[in-house]
């Protein structure tokens, strides 16, 4: 698919963090939009040229930095997503060519969380999503609607209607053909992307 | 869609690794509940303002808001009663946390 359409999705893939990327996913389909995700990445040096590859195939970032902090006592704060935003912001501040046009938005849990940690991303677009599925589609949509301005972008309440209906269908029938709610909330996020792409092409 | 859509063995035996699912007959199965063509299910949707919304399955406009979600159920339940349909209670998430069927 086009640069133009790839968005790039540096997010955490854990367990808590899967409503949030569930609904950026179907959001980004719904809107045709490829997301475009390192999550099968697994040795250290092909993950860091893979995401370099991916920042280079993206004209969109959306950058989540909600967990790149201590959620527990004895947990140590993750620096993967900086990381990988640092090489995003370089692509577009260093790159040639189409590398000039990419677009870049942060996602965080609290507004302004970033200033205590992060200042230097000040300037950039950055949103809030309180962990609410619902309120980052409503910024995730107005982003990309202030990035198209001569286009009209579907609502975020048509989006999050559709969302729901979606994950009726995909439960619904799963849970018929014997596969356990363990096996449905526990699929490769990849599986999740084709049968998203399927049900869309479907419902619009 | 002419033959029996089962479960894949082959791939989902290992239920604590994310075991793959997708197949392209699975796909097109799961689509085709997208747009049904009758339904009385409908759906009890999380909104705006704390405001919980009343869609009918297939649709992208709420039927009625309701300022609790109680009350959105009861709405959901009587219109799904009349056609003998089911309800489906979102969470917040959007996912589900409750399904009623008002066949009988």
């Amino acid at each position: 698919m086009a640069f133009g359409r790839n968005v790039f999705i540096n997010c955490p893939f854990d367990h808590e963090y899967k409503p949030l990327l569930k609904a950026l996913v179907f959001e980004l389909i719904y809107l045709g939009f490829k997301p475009k995700l390192s999550q099968t990445i697994s040795s250290s040096l092909i993950r860091v040229n893979e995401i370099k590859n991916l920042i280079r195939s993206c004209k969109y970032g959306i950058h989540d930095l909600s967990r790149s902090k201590v959620l527990t006592k004895h947990e140590l704060p993750r620096f993967n997503m900086p990381y990988e935003l640092g090489l995003d912001i370089g692509a577009l501040e260093f790159g040639t060519g189409k590398l000039k046009t990419k677009r870049i938005l942060i996602l965080e849990k609290e507004k302004y969380h970033y200033q205590k940690v992060i200042s230097d991303i000040a300037g950039q677009d950055i949103e809030d999503h309180s962990d609410d599925p619902k309120t980052l589609i409503t910024k995730v949509r107005n982003w990309f609607s202030t990035n198209f301005p001569d286009t009209t972008i579907s609502g975020q309440n048509k989006i999050w209607i559709a969302y729901n209906q979606f994950l009726d269908d995909l439960n619904e029938n799963l849970t018929a053909l014997q596969y356990t709610e363990k096996d449905i909330d526990e699929m490769p996020i990849a599986d999740f992307v084709k049968f998203t792409i399927d049900w869309v092409e479907k419902f619009k | 869609m002419g033959k029996e859509i089962k479960r894949n063995t082959d791939t989902a035996t290992d239920s604590s690794a994310c075991s793959k699912i997708y197949t392209k007959r699975l796909g097109s199965l799961i689509a085709s509940s997208a747009r049904p063509a009758i339904s009385g299910k409908f759906h009890v949707i999380s909104g705006d303002r704390q405001n919980w919304s009343v869609v009918a399955d297939g649709q992208t406009k709420a039927s009625r808001v309701f300022a609790t979600k109680t009350k959105a159920i009861e709405f959901a339940k009587s219109s799904a009663h009349k056609l003998k349909g089911a309800v489906v209670v979102h969470k917040k998430t959007g996912e589900i946390e409750q399904r009623i069927s008002l066949a009988d």
